[in-house]
């Protein structure tokens, strides 16, 4: 694929910062001297174009670099976080023939024998494109690999975009930190890698390079107002953060908006099989949003949100196409509308029925949250021999107050906030964290 | 044992008040009834009354049983009725458990 549209930002923005990694700072002249190293290295390997290549890797200049050089090999590309400690079935599902990890100090490179049958990745080969394969992040079962034409997912790159200094907080192989990725390099941005991804990491970097967007989930948010980030670092510099990948409870939402009134808070709305699409919350403490546009168009049947997307994926290497014939696609996101505006209720998987009556875990969560003493929480459906499902929640606490009359304390404070069928019915108290790699709660 | 259980059961009921508005309050007495047509709580509140005295029960005294269980329907009196079936009906249970 040509990449002159990257190339020539590069070059027109070459002393421009682009990556702040570990204390040093690189602009895009060097990156494009990595990109051209990059080049010459995958000749030397003797990479086919159209290859099948997983990238273990975080964001780096050399995994940008690399990147780059791919992309425009038309090699279908499978980014693999380095926090997924066995890559290995990963690699088998993309059926990729290599494996370059450039995660650590040394560059490794495997050819791993496989060979591609896949008709979806041969077709991708046919028409000379470049591929991306995504994983989604679901918890149970096996991951399930997104196949998308790379070219559509970076037609929407050659038109100029503004930019911000940007911290790295989503993954290298999610859909939001790889678009993160490219809308900076085509834009001419800064971003600043992260190492740990600690509320302490992010928020001092924020301040000592005044960053001013945070791409970030609802779990990481409610980290910052727990530790009160913001009275240890200044975070004035900030004037965007954006929330995604998991329902935003309310009570989050208005608290960190409280904390800190002059950064626009941004609903995202992205998923492994259809891209990232556009947004516009109705304003900094509502979670209603307008979504759509510029690609993408929106249904909503039965409370369901269904998506038709110019940018969608081709398929799933290892489930069967969750497109219906007229290519939309049931995200099986619960919405309500208010005219322009949606509000997405949560998974419908995640749905809890309590003997006929719908619970939105995120409703309890945001109800729990506002309580004294609750760190963080995750409601969840229980199997009940009468009810079929009763509402559960698994609270984090301090050790002071893990034990029952905490629990007393919680109920009450339920009682005039919540319909008795969505009350938890049972409570788990823990002094651990609830949330994964992801800053995303375990479900 | 069955003064322990009896503390549980009013133990129970008093974590179930905090969630009942006054009116609805269950008072820990022989006349009280948790199922049938003269029930002090709903069915909501009787799940929850339930799953309280279950962790309870695993917190003081380190044994975990499942209160509702086919067994407890297919019995002609339901062990649900009073304090005082409730109490008998924990005992057993936890008497089969040892």
């Amino acid at each position: 694929m040509n990449i002159d549209f990257f190339k020539q930002s590069m070059l027109k923005n070459k002393d421009v910062i682009a990556v702040i990694s570990d204390g040093e700072k690189y602009t895009f002249t060097e990156i494009y001297k990595k990109y051209e190293k990059s080049v010459e290295f995958l000749e030397q390997l003797n990479i086919p174009a159209g290859s099948v290549v997983s990238l273990r890797a975080d964001f780096k200049t050399q995994s940008i670099a690399l990147l780059l050089a791919l992309i425009e090999r038309d090699a279908i590309i499978v980014p693999i976080s380095p926090t997924i400690k066995e890559p290995g079935r990963y690699i088998e599902i993309s059926e990729s023939e290599y494996f370059f990890d450039i995660s650590g100090s040394e560059t490794i490179v495997k050819a791993t024998g496989n060979v591609v049958k896949h008709p979806m990745l041969s077709k991708l080969r046919v028409e000379k494109v470049p591929g991306l394969i995504l994983f989604s992040s679901g918890t149970t079962g096996e991951p399930k690999a997104a196949v998308h034409d790379l070219s559509l997912l970076l037609e929407k790159f050659k038109r100029p975009g503004k930019t911000l200094t940007t911290v790295t907080f989503l993954l290298f192989d999610h859909i939001g930190g790889f678009n993160t990725m490219m809308h900076t390099i085509a834009n001419g941005g800064t971003i600043i890698t992260l190492k740990t991804r600690s509320p302490d990491e992010v928020c001092s970097l924020i301040e000592k390079y005044k960053i001013e967007l945070l791409p970030t989930s609802p779990t990481f948010i409610n980290l910052i107002l727990l530790n009160k980030m913001y009275e240890k670092y200044d975070l004035s510099c900030l004037k965007m953060m954006t929330y995604g990948t998991e329902p935003m409870p309310e009570a989050t939402l208005k608290a960190i908006n409280k904390i800190l009134p002059n950064v626009k808070l941004k609903q995202t709305y992205g998923l492994s099989e259809i891209g990232i699409m556009p947004t516009k919350s109705e304003e900094n403490t509502s979670l209603w949003m307008k979504l759509g546009g510029d690609g993408f168009e929106t249904k909503i049947i039965d409370g369901i949100l269904y998506v038709r997307a110019k940018s969608a994926m081709l398929g799933y290497l290892n489930a069967p196409s969750p497109f219906d014939a007229d290519g939309w696609f049931n995200t099986k996101d619960k919405v309500e509308v208010k005219g322009d505006y949606i509000k997405i209720l949560g998974r419908t998987t995640d749905l809890i029925n309590v003997g006929g009556e719908k619970v939105y875990p995120v409703e309890v969560e945001s109800c729990l949250l506002e309580c004294a003493g609750v760190l963080d929480v995750r409601v969840y459906g229980e199997d009940h021999p009468l009810m079929g499902k009763v509402v559960a929640a698994e609270i984090k606490v301090s050790e002071e107050n893990d034990n029952r009359d905490f629990i007393k304390k919680v109920r009450a404070y339920c009682k005039d906030k919540l319909e008795g069928y969505k009350i938890p019915v049972r409570f788990k108290l823990t002094t651990e964290n609830l949330y994964g790699d992801r800053f995303k709660k375990k479900r | 044992m069955k003064e322990l259980i009896r503390e549980i059961l009013k133990e129970a009921i008093d974590e179930l008040n905090e969630q009942l508005d006054d009116n609805e309050k269950v008072v820990f007495g022989e006349d009280t009834r948790f199922i049938g047509s003269h029930a002090c709580i709903d069915s909501m509140g009787f799940v929850t009354f339930i799953s309280i005295i279950e962790e309870l029960i695993a917190d003081k005294m380190g044994k975990n049983i499942q209160l509702v269980n086919e067994k407890a329907f297919s019995q002609k009196h339901s062990p649900f009725y009073s304090i005082e079936t409730l109490a008998n009906y924990i005992e057993t249970l936890l008497n089969e458990k040892d």
